[in-house]
């Protein structure tokens, strides 16, 4: 194994322990701020104003998260018609071809959202709800979408030397 | 000019395999950067600002509620408290199939999600008896389908996301076509294997049905807490017991307490779950919701562009100038669904096509929540039509079957599906009595 | 287009038709060179996202109401602290006196904001399902009642012993229905909009705010007009507002008469019983207005609503 692709290797299993920790995490928070936000508004009659936002806060960063990880497990849901009626070589291409389109959009929307967050800095604006300053919310969903890059340029180095991952999973919808 | 390059963009990107959601956020951004430009604090704020919305929570939960289901025995135990019932009929195991679909429905979101939890345990058991892979792989993908429209439903809650509706109105409004569907899939159950001669299994006696009815009463707890912790009770006054009425969470909420329940009967009563098995779970389902939720942004994205060109807008007017009666347009709606349900599943469906269509629904007549179900029902259809056909992959997935062997196995159930499609267009009845009933 | 009108409510409500009204009167104005558009029903920019929005440019014209800038201009919330103002006259009075305006503009002005007019709603009024009329600030402790997301209205609420629930306007009427809150406090219009009438079991009319909406321009176009121009969007913007006005108080007669008719009782409250809920809500007005704004405004704004 070339030092190179020790490092992808080490990347690769690095982001994907982050992930994991992260998801967990917050996933549990999001069901305990859920349950509590229940249970005091009907057994003690009362709330937090803040309980809210910071439910939603703990839920979306862990599913976007989890949207890093489905970068790894090709589970954004593509229309791969064409891929299955080409050969292999051109199949592989297109999914080069696909995998920088979606490479370029992340980082331009990293860079987007670095002007929108530095806009909103300069706003100086906070949550009513719980005080938390609005550009250090905004920040997370770019700062993970820095991991969708690194993501996506793993997977055009795996698509290059032939080994890209397995099909996607039980979907949605 | 505009928008068809914009147009051009999007089928190029999605042709050459790009994801959904890239192909709508790089068609954008594309075209903005060449013809008309947004500014781009405002791409940053459409795409980073508007996914913290209480509503969408509901997704996730109700992902996790229904995996941790799955893993933590209770799908089982329903399937097999169904079949205690029904097993002897003539198609039995395919109405087992049909009504542990239902049940699962009440607590997944998700069509797919309820073909893959009900599909592991009966896609085995059908062939067992002598069910064709075929009838088994029919039964699976187009009853799974039943799971979007019986509540909780993820595409209604993105669809009330979008046009500003009451989810909770829309659960209502999918309970009675849901059950239309699932009368009519038991029907075809029973017809099919009438006609194949499948071997019926011995009718159980009351003592037998004992055991498994003890076994499933506290996975039975979890779509009666949806329920009624959604709709509510009426009053009631036993002295020490007395229940104001009304419910008691939103479905957001209602999703996190599915989470728990899920979870804490799993772990402690059925046992089959570890804390680790929990967490690998949630882990594992995750991504499905974060591919949703970044298709949500870049349809956004998408829908600010498309509102900002005056597309919508002139759309409803050209729709308004064929003075068309509401059948009529919803005709429309239904064949363009249709052809669109081949290559595009569920949720970016809806939040491609419906913030353009709404208001010419609006504008006909049609009533917003009525509107909503007939989305989700072409959507059901859409599940099981290739190419893409998320129901189809997901049974060949658990059968090991080829997609268009789910499919031929399907084409006969789709003439239910198709007759729910016509009925829930033309008598917007049978949605709108449930919530009519309820809310006034 | 030149000018973008982005209006967070439906086109049909006395809000939308002002909106209308402005950018026909603009046209007229500006001629057949300048496009204006009008997007209702905040489908270019929800409640939320509207003033940045306007900040970067997207749109040219916002109405939202009042409280949606505090957390950009924290002092608009002196003007709709509970029981200080009570008529369109003295929110407009408020809006245009030195004093007042000291507290808030500079804040619009370093963000690019210029409030050019002021649109009305109405007073908020306390609607609720039960069977008990709540009359006096004690009959509100544990109501669950949803209110926007405005620091000071909350604090209100929380002042009186309510329990105050967040929740997006659209899961309102069937969370209403179902009992998940009990109660609303929005203007006579805005109940009879969203199709509350029908839900809610009674009215108190307790007025603790007079809602209005804050016209805001982005100042770098406003600024950026030859003075012919803006003086012409000045004359539209005059003759909206002055539609507006007569027709904001139109729509909420018969918002209250719908109540009436749907045989719902609606309260008013006798000299004592608004004086116990001033009495109870008051303390808000150190936080959200004294500390905010400064002695000076809040004795001006007690001045303007006479009261102390
Ligand atoms: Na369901
Ligand atoms: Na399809």
């Amino acid at each position: 194994m070339s030092p190179f692709a020790r490092l992808c290797d080490r990347v690769d299993r690095g982001l994907a322990a982050i992930e994991t920790v992260i998801i967990a995490t917050l996933a549990v928070i999001g069901i305990g701020l859920g349950t509590m936000q229940v249970v005091l508004r009907y057994v003690f009659n009362t709330g937090f104003e803040w309980n809210e936002a910071y439910f939603v806060l703990a839920t979306v960063t862990a599913i976007l998260m989890a949207g890093s990880r489905a970068v790894r497990d090709d589970m954004h849901v593509r229309v791969d018609v064409i891929k299955m009626i080409v050969p292999a070589a051109t199949a592989r291409v297109l999914d080069l071809i696909a995998h920088a389109a979606s490479l370029a959009l992340c980082a331009f929307y990293v860079w987007c959202g670095f002007l929108y967050v530095n806009f909103t800095r300069a706003m100086d604006t906070a949550s009513p709800e719980t005080g938390l300053k609005d550009w250090l919310v905004y920040s997370i969903m770019p700062s993970i979408l820095v991991l969708f890059c690194i993501r996506y340029l793993l997977r055009i180095r795996a698509t290059w030397l032939g080994h890209d991952v397995a099909p996607h999973g039980d979907g949605v919808a | 000019m505009t928008a068809l390059v914009l147009v051009v963009l999007f089928f190029f990107l999605i042709v050459i395999g790009a994801p959904v959601a890239v192909a709508l956020g790089g068609a954008v951004v594309a075209t903005s950067l060449m013809l008309d430009p947004i500014p781009a604090a405002i791409i940053g704020q459409k795409v980073f600002a508007n996914l913290d919305h209480f509503t969408l929570m509901a997704i996730p939960f109700f992902f996790f509620a229904s995996a941790l289901m799955e893993t933590g025995g209770l799908v089982r135990r329903l399937i097999d408290l169904a079949n205690a019932f029904v097993g002897h009929w003539t198609g039995g195991l395919g109405v087992t199939t049909v009504l542990s679909c239902i049940f699962f429905a009440a607590i997944s979101g998700s069509s797919p999600a309820t073909v893959a939890g009900v599909g592991r345990i009966m896609y085995p058991t059908l062939v067992k008896d002598g069910y064709t892979p075929r009838y088994a792989l029919g039964a699976l993908v187009t009853a799974g389908s039943i799971g979007i429209l019986i509540p909780p439903s993820i595409p209604l809650i993105i669809y009330g996301f979008v046009t500003e509706s009451s989810v909770t109105r829309l659960f209502m409004a999918g309970v009675v076509p849901g059950l239309i569907y699932g009368a009519g899939m038991m029907v075809m159950a029973w017809f099919l294997a009438r006609k194949a001669d499948v071997p019926r299994r011995p009718r159980l006696a009351w003592g037998e049905r004992r055991a498994p009815i003890w076994a499933a009463l506290p996975a039975l707890m979890l779509p009666l807490v949806i329920l009624v912790g959604i709709y509510g009770l009426p009053k009631f006054d036993l002295g020490i017991l007395s229940y104001q009425g009304g419910a008691i969470f939103t479905p957001t909420e209602a999703a996190v307490m599915a989470t728990l329940l899920a979870l804490l009967i799993g772990m402690f009563v059925y046992r089959e779950l570890t804390a680790r098995d929990a967490i690998n779970c949630i882990v594992s389902t995750a991504p499905s919701v974060g591919m949703i939720f970044f298709i949500t942004t870049n349809a956004l994205l998408f829908a600010f562009f498309i509102t900002k060109l005056g597309i919508p807008a002139a759309v409803t007017g050209w729709i308004m100038s064929l003075g068309l009666e509401p059948w009529q347009f919803l005709l429309m709606v239904n064949l363009m669904f249709l052809i669109v349900g081949f290559f595009l599943e569920g949720v970016p469906t809806i939040l491609m096509f419906v913030p353009v269509l709404f208001p010419a629904a609006v504008a006909v007549g049609v009533d917003p929540v009525h509107f909503g179900i007939i989305v989700i029902v072409n959507i059901e259809l859409g599940l099981v039509t290739p190419p893409v056909g998320l129901n189809l992959f997901v049974a060949s997935g658990v059968s090991g079957q080829p997609v268009l062997e789910a499919f031929y196995g399907a084409l006969p159930w789709m003439v239910v599906t198709i007759c729910v499609l016509l009925l829930v267009t033309f008598v917007p009845e049978l949605s709108l009595w449930l919530p009519d009933l309820i809310f006034n | 287009a030149d000018i973008i009108l982005s209006n967070d409510n439906n086109a049909v409500g006395v809000k939308g038709q002002t909106f209308d009204l402005l950018a026909a009167e603009i046209t007229k104005r500006l001629g057949d060179g300048t496009t204006v558009e009008v997007h209702h029903s905040g489908s270019l920019f929800d409640q939320k996202t509207q003033i940045q929005g306007l900040q970067l440019g997207s749109a040219t014209l916002i109405a939202p109401t009042s409280g949606i800038y505090a957390t950009m201009a924290p002092g608009v919330s002196a003007l709709t602290l509970p029981f200080l103002l009570s008529t369109p006259e003295q929110v407009q009075e408020a809006m245009q006196d030195e004093t007042v305006r000291a507290a808030f503009l500079p804040d619009f002005e370093a963000k690019n904001i210029v409030p050019v007019a002021v649109w009305m709603n109405g007073p908020r009024e306390l609607s609720y399902k039960g069977d008990k009329a709540i009359l006096l600030p004690e009959d509100m402790a544990g109501v669950k009642v949803r209110v926007q997301s405005v620091p000071s209205d909350i604090a209100a609420m929380n002042a009186v012993g309510a329990n105050v629930i967040a929740m997006s306007w659209s899961e309102v009427p069937t969370a209403l229905q179902q009992g998940v809150i009990d109660a609303v406090e929005p203007t006579a219009n805005a109940l009879s909009g969203a199709g509350l009438v029908e839900i809610i079991d009674q009215m108190t009319k307790f007025g603790y705010q007079y809602s209005f909406y804050i016209v805001g321009a982005n100042k770098t176009w406003w600024d950026g007009m030859s003075e012919s121009d803006r003086a012409a969007v000045q004359e539209a913007l005059d003759v909206a507002t002055a539609w507006n006005f007569e027709n904001a108080a139109k729509e909420n007669a018969a918002g209250y008469q719908e109540v009436i008719d749907a045989g719902k009782p609606v309260n008013e409250l006798t000299p004592e019983q608004r004086a116990a809920w001033a009495e109870a809500m008051k303390p808000v007005w150190k936080e959200f207005g004294d500390d905010v704004v400064g002695e000076a405004a809040m004795a001006r704004l007690r001045e303007i609503g006479g009261v102390n």
